[in-house]
């Protein structure tokens, strides 16, 4: 194997090229960015990066001077537009050709986009990459942005409210499901979160649908909800999900579903073709069935396994999925799947402000989320490491 | 006395209190509770409430 292609550099597509170099692999490494920044971390653009009081710098993923150091091509601003799996190139937008031995598909997800009366007008805001943080920072800072709304309950929403809140705007957030982060969380740590969001000022409507948006002189003014309620808007954030990059694979005739699907070995449907991150679904020794996981941990997890074989060499053990967030002075940290659990268990404290909640299927620990309680994490993994499921 | 949540929105039903505006005296256990009954907050239905256990530490 000489050449090997990824496509994507965000935190999958670099930590799959790094951990190729950690391997041992001396071939080619292509690494295809769509975007014009050096790669950079996600995570801090929706959080104290909104408010901070000067735009600061993005934090850079690896070093300016590892690719040239690792001898990774980094192409940036480069698209690919085609696969072709019968003569094992990519082809990009500029007309150049990338020949492989081995692809990557490392293409992320992208933020799922609201198709409602409206959804046209300025100020109306999604956020994924440096270059919406960057217009959702100044929208943001302008003085008439006064009342901010969020579009769905998310971990995203919930960073911009918990970011926002407490700089003298109004934020309400409003939800079509009762809670908020439903798929992520259970409703205990839920229940804990929206008590303290709340006390800190943010305005949660659950259960409402957004039916459309309205605005004056093209600039969003109010959100309206099918119930017929108003909420004036000076500024929308719609943080309503993900949805993975899948076209470019779909297109090169790989199996999609809800994502690339992949084996174990990260291996799609073409066996010298590989998906790892947020475009990935396949399973995963801690969740029953197939998953598509939107974390950091996931990426860089998967990007070590595909490396590894690609390398032959033994995968990296199983390592149950984890998650954090910041919200508001509360670290949340999530380990393990919340799915098919059967009781909840919850240790609160309230001097320190704690909380860990054990999601149990019969005797079976499947997940623990804790809120401010870093120090747990380490005892936390080898107990939820225990339940991989065969 | 158990304690049940509501995986859909988290309300809790507390066996101890009952629910007075459900019409269930306090110390109804959540099995003598209409199988037909649905979360008062959301309306899911009864069957996708788990038991649920609060333990307490620090200033009360």
């Amino acid at each position: 194997m000489e050449r090997i292609v990824i496509l994507g550099a965000g935190v999958a597509g670099v930590n799959a090229a790094a951990a190729l170099r950690g391997a041992g692999f001396l071939g080619l490494i292509s690494l295809v960015g769509e975007e014009t920044e050096l790669p950079y971390q996600r995570p801090p653009l929706s959080k104290v990066w909104l408010t901070a009081p000067q735009q600061p710098s993005p934090a850079l993923i690896r070093p300016a001077s590892f690719y040239a150091e690792q001898e990774i091509d980094l192409k940036r601003a480069c698209k690919a537009i085609k696969v072709d799996r019968t003569k094992c190139e990519v082809q990009l937008a500029d007309g150049g050709i990338l020949p492989y031995d081995a692809l990557i598909f490392a293409t992320g997800a992208r933020p799922r986009q609201l198709e409602l009366p409206g959804i046209e007008l300025r100020s109306i805001h999604y956020l994924r990459d440096l270059g919406n943080a960057a217009a959702l920072r100044l929208a943001l800072n302008d003085t008439d942005c006064r009342a901010v709304t969020i579009v769905g309950a998310g971990v995203i929403g919930l960073e911009v409210a918990s970011a926002v809140v407490g700089t003298g705007k109004a934020v309400t957030v409003i939800e079509a499901a009762a809670r908020p982060m439903a798929r992520v969380a259970s409703p205990a740590t839920t229940n804990f979160i929206t008590d303290r969001l709340r006390e800190d000022g943010v305005t949660f409507l659950f259960n409402k649908k957004v039916a459309a948006f309205e605005g004056r002189g093209g600039h969003v003014k109010a959100v309206s909800l099918a119930d017929g309620t108003k909420v004036p808007s000076d500024l929308v954030l719609v943080g309503a999900g993900a949805e993975p990059n899948v076209e470019l694979a779909q297109n090169a005739g790989l199996v999609c579903d809800n994502g690339i699907c992949v084996d174990r070995d990260m291996r799609t449907s073409d066996p010298n073709i590989y998906a790892i991150g947020d475009c990935a679904r396949g399973e995963n020794p801690f969740a029953r069935g197939k998953v598509r996981i939107e974390t950091i941990h996931n990426a860089l997890n998967q990007a070590r396994i595909a490396a590894a074989v690609l390398c032959n060499q033994p995968q990296p053990v199983a390592a149950p999925p984890r998650f954090w967030s910041d919200l508001k002075g509360m670290k949340v940290q999530i380990m393990g799947i919340a799915d098919g659990y059967e009781n909840l268990s919850c240790d609160m404290s309230n001097v320190p402000e704690t909380l860990e909640v054990r999601l149990m299927a019969g005797e079976r620990l499947l997940a623990v989320e804790t809120v401010n309680l870093p120090a747990r994490q380490n005892a936390l993994l080898a107990e939820i490491s225990a339940t991989i499921h065969s | 006395m158990m304690k049940w949540i509501c995986i859909t929105c988290g309300h809790i039903y507390d066996e101890a209190l009952g629910d007075k505006h459900e019409g269930f005296p306090p110390g109804t256990p959540f099995s003598q509770i209409p199988d037909d009954w649905c979360c008062p907050d959301c309306g899911a239905t009864k069957d996708v409430y788990v038991p649920y256990e609060e333990k307490w530490a620090g200033l009360i």
